[in-house]
């Protein structure tokens, strides 16, 4: 392998990743910076709107030699409109966990928010059993086709994801700098009760967040699992603790800040097994990523990409 | 007599210490009638006093310290896979083992201390948690240390039953270590919170600032609540491992960190009787009452949803539910009064 080819396959790697893992994170700065908690049932809406789109799915078609489901997709509608009750329903869940539980929550402390969230993780997780019937379900790809580029596989599912999220992401920027929903969104991220004061209502600007956020985690959820082949309740754990890290490495205080840090950990992902293979210490990759993460941050707390927020006392 | 009860006994009873030792004496009672009560009853009570430890040594991070970490799970971990390594593969006493765990476990909440002194607020959550999966991923990657990350004294390798005072300890036996190590545990922490410590905490948690202004050295007490929390944590991990015989990395992640912090914020966060309640309701309630009544999935909807609605309801923990209580009794009492010999 030249070395061109490795640069190219790792970069490959990286941006597919960072298709998966953006959306993600982009869910969870959104909560926290409207809700200013750490939003661990991140994954889980997510997973529930895949669960979901299978669902949906598979009840196309059931085979009647073995009564189980087998589908063949033969126009793209039949993928596309599950695809979007999965994350119709993931919005509608983001929108009434903020306004049953969020919107009563609203000025307790941090760490009270926090265990909201992890309770809301184990009702989803008690929850997708019961409406879906069973743990684990199949996932569906766009297509199974891969290109190759100058040596380099690429699978055509995972292109269509970066496609699909980098296509949104900028849409979400768009809207968040020229639209009155995003001054609503920014001014509630710096101070809720001032901007409640000057108007807003803050009511909607955080259920909107948080269904956006559902939204965002079911196309991530929808996409990953079809990527990795499987799909169970924990399949989102990963990317869901992945985004974390990427958010404080790149900083909460801005919108930007954690899409960077999360292209940074998936190029680290990509890189560090390659460097760290011809040591023969490759299962070492991820305890050097995490440290290097942290050493990061411990270097600047306010993550790369972040502003310093002057205290006052 | 009754000048001696008076003077002495009934002193001794109002101290908190006696419920202290009144908490390890029902746990060695539990284990005398461990034939007669259920099992999974048994199993619950068991579970939560040594996981009691671990949220009582969080308590004081969390409660007093204001620090909300993540990495319970990576000192849980210690404790096991330490004792799992140096007893069985080094051959040590098991009292030189746990004495081992201790002290790796003081060298790593050091770090993490020192990691908290930059880091603040949900940041620390994150970062904690990044630490602890190192320490995680560390312990699957040494070899035999974990001897393939499920292992435990019944699986591969050589087999070296728990021996202590040359006696061999079954399963059951670790109830008795996890007695002294609650009545220990429940008085140093009543101890340090009673004490300045336990105020010089309390101060930083409410503003660093003022704090180091009145003279309070910030290292040295994020550094000491750490070190209690990491060794507590440590001891909730040899204590698992010495009755469930068995210790997995899947069980020590983040799940187990937030369940901790779940059982910590439920009971009340600076109640030592309020996370003992926490720790039930999080690690014994499902397996004690609701898998009695055969719901299935739907105990753990019940569980998460009961987690939420005593977080949002009740912010000050079970413990304010105990309070509340207080006062509609003597409210009910005073009623009572006034209609016995009616108003004055």
């Amino acid at each position: 392998m030249s070395f061109t080819t490795d640069l190219l396959s790792i970069i490959a790697s990286a941006l597919i990743s960072f298709s998966f893992l953006s959306l993600a994170t982009f869910g969870i700065v959104l909560i926290f910076k409207t809700s200013s908690t750490t939003n661990f049932a991140q994954g889980m809406l997510g997973i529930l709107g895949a669960y979901a789109t299978s669902y949906f799915i598979d009840k196309q078609g059931v085979n009647d030699l073995t009564g189980l489901p087998s589908v063949v997709i033969s126009s793209p509608w039949q993928l596309i409109l599950p695809m979007l009750a999965g994350i119709a329903i993931s919005f509608i869940a983001g929108l009434f966990i903020d306004v049953f539980i969020f919107r009563n929550a609203k000025y307790t402390n941090a760490g009270t928010k926090q265990i909201i969230t992890m309770g809301l993780v184990i009702v989803i997780t008690g929850l997708i059993p019961l409406i879906f019937g069973s743990t684990t379900r199949v996932s569906f790809a766009f297509t199974q086709k891969t290109w190759m580029l100058a040596g380099v596989a690429l699978p055509v599912h995972q292109l269509i994801t970066l496609a699909i999220s980098f296509i949104l992401i900028i849409f979400i920027f768009i809207m968040l700098k020229y639209t009155k929903w995003g001054l609503g969104v920014r001014s509630v991220a710096s101070n809720e009760r001032v901007a409640g004061l000057m108007g807003i209502n803050t009511n909607v600007i955080n259920a909107l967040s948080w269904a956006i956020a559902g939204a965002l985690g079911a196309l991530s959820a929808m996409t990953y699992t079809a990527a990795i082949g499987t799909m169970s309740v924990m399949s989102m754990i990963d990317i869901q603790v992945n985004a974390f890290y990427a958010s404080i490495l790149g900083g909460f205080s801005t919108f930007f800040g954690p899409l960077g840090g999360a292209f940074l950990l998936t190029a680290g992902q990509a890189v560090f097994p390659k460097l760290l293979v011809s040591f023969n210490l490759a299962q070492w990759s991820n305890t050097v990523l995490y440290l290097a993460i942290i050493v990061a941050v411990l270097i600047k707390p306010v993550g790369l990409f972040g502003k310093k927020i002057v205290k006052k006392v | 007599m009754k000048i001696w009860m008076k003077e002495h006994l009934q002193p001794f009873l109002k101290k908190p210490h006696f419920g202290f030792i009144v908490v390890g004496l029902v746990l060695i009672t539990v284990r005398m009638l461990v034939d007669v009560l259920p099992p999974d009853l048994y199993g619950a009570i068991v579970t939560t006093s040594y996981y009691y430890i671990a949220g009582l040594g969080f308590a004081l991070l969390l409660g007093y310290g204001g620090l909300a970490s993540l990495g319970t799970g990576a000192f849980v971990g210690i404790g096991a896979f330490t004792l799992h390594y140096v007893y069985r593969f080094m051959t040590m006493p098991l009292l030189i083992a746990i004495l081992a765990a201790i002290v790796l476990s003081i060298i790593i909440s050091i770090a993490f201390g020192f990691v908290s002194l930059r880091i603040s607020g949900m940041y620390l959550a994150i970062v904690t948690m990044g630490l602890s999966q190192i320490v995680i991923e560390i312990i699957k990657n040494i070899p035999n240390y974990a001897s393939g990350t499920t292992g435990g004294f019944l699986s591969g390798g050589p087999r070296r039953p728990l021996v202590f005072l040359g006696m061999e300890l079954s399963a059951n036996a670790a109830v008795f270590f996890m007695a002294v190590f609650i009545v220990l545990g429940m008085i140093v922490v009543h101890n340090l919170i009673t004490s300045a410590t336990g105020r010089a905490l309390l101060s930083i948690k409410n503003s660093e600032t003022a704090a180091q202004t009145m003279g309070i050295n910030l290292l040295k007490y994020r550094l000491l609540a750490f070190v209690i929390s990491g060794v507590y944590g440590t001891l909730a991990g040899v204590l698992s491992i010495m009755y469930v015989r068995n210790a997995s990395v899947n069980q020590i992640g983040l799940t187990f960190a937030l369940n901790i912090l779940a059982a910590v914020i439920i009971g009340g966060t600076k109640s030592i009787w309020g996370i003992l309640m926490g720790t039930f309701v999080i690690f014994g309630l499902d397996l004690a009452i609701f898998q009695r009544f055969q719901l299935g999935n739907y105990s753990v909807i019940i569980n998460g949803i009961l987690i939420i609605l005593v977080v949002m309801f009740y912010p000050g923990g079970l413990i304010q539910l105990f309070g509340d209580i207080k006062k509609f009794i003597k409210k009910m009492k005073a009623k009572w009064r006034e209609r016995k010999y009616g108003t004055e």
